[in-house]
């Protein structure tokens, strides 16, 4: 994957992503890290908490990791990530 | 403020005992259009796991809903839930929600929501702006009509 990621350098990538329903346009670098696309994402959507738990997902329920380089997964043009954690809860603490 | 029908209200602990059961907790969400601030207009009820003590909503039933909310410009607004006794808001609920935004509410209901319709003995909590949760009375923040 890291190979795929130096054929295309300074490529930027067109991808959506969704919180909660408010898609927006971002366009990272192909070689820029998943985490920093994820940064950059918790930003525009004003994430004030669970940072460090929140993940993008492709529509296929695979998760993005944060120490890939975007590039490397074949993102289809405009396709949409889901930012998103884990949901659970429960009495139990 | 939240503001949702009384039957709406009934729907949502309708769901959360036909499927917890008495035995297992539930979640619902409570969902309202974007257009209109604070308004719950659908309740949907997650594809989940659960026992008699925690729940875990289905990941790519999440992907779904963030896909839907978006083309039907809708929000979520409140994450519902069941306890099997009390109703208060565990390190689970603090750090699992649906929500990271400011403004977003999480209410639990007690003893596997079997008690009456009503927002007695609930417990709800909001997220504040610096990401913190926020204890909240219920009978102020939601208004049911």
């Amino acid at each position: 994957m890291q190979g795929q990621a130096t054929t295309h350098p300074h490529t930027k990538l067109q991808i959506r992503v969704n919180y909660a329903g408010r898609e927006h346009p971002f366009h990272p670098k192909f070689e820029e890290t998943v985490l920093a696309a994820r940064s950059e994402a918790m930003d525009f959507f004003k994430i004030v908490a669970d940072r460090d738990r929140l993940r993008l997902y492709r529509m296929d329920n695979t998760e993005l990791n944060d120490h890939a380089a975007i590039g490397a997964y074949n993102l289809a043009k405009h396709e949409v990530l889901i930012l998103r954690q884990p949901q659970g809860g429960g009495y139990r603490c | 403020m939240l503001r949702l029908r009384r039957e709406l209200l009934e729907e949502t602990f309708e769901h959360l005992r036909a499927c917890g059961a008495g035995r297992r907790e539930c979640v619902a969400y409570w969902l309202g259009p974007r257009s209109q601030d604070g308004e719950v207009s659908e309740i949907v009820h997650p594809g989940h796991s659960a026992t008699a003590t925690s729940y875990d909503v289905d990941g790519s039933w999440l992907n779904e809903l963030w896909v839907r909310l978006a083309r039907q410009e809708l929000e979520l607004r409140a994450q519902v839930h069941t306890h099997p006794g009390s109703a208060f808001h565990s390190s689970r609920d603090n750090h699992m929600a649906a929500i990271q935004t400011a403004g977003f509410a999480s209410l639990v209901i007690p003893r596997f929501a079997l008690g009456d319709v009503s927002l007695e003995g609930v417990h709800l909590e909001r997220r504040g702006s610096d990401g913190g949760w926020q204890a909240a009375n219920a009978s102020d923040a939601i208004e049911v009509t």
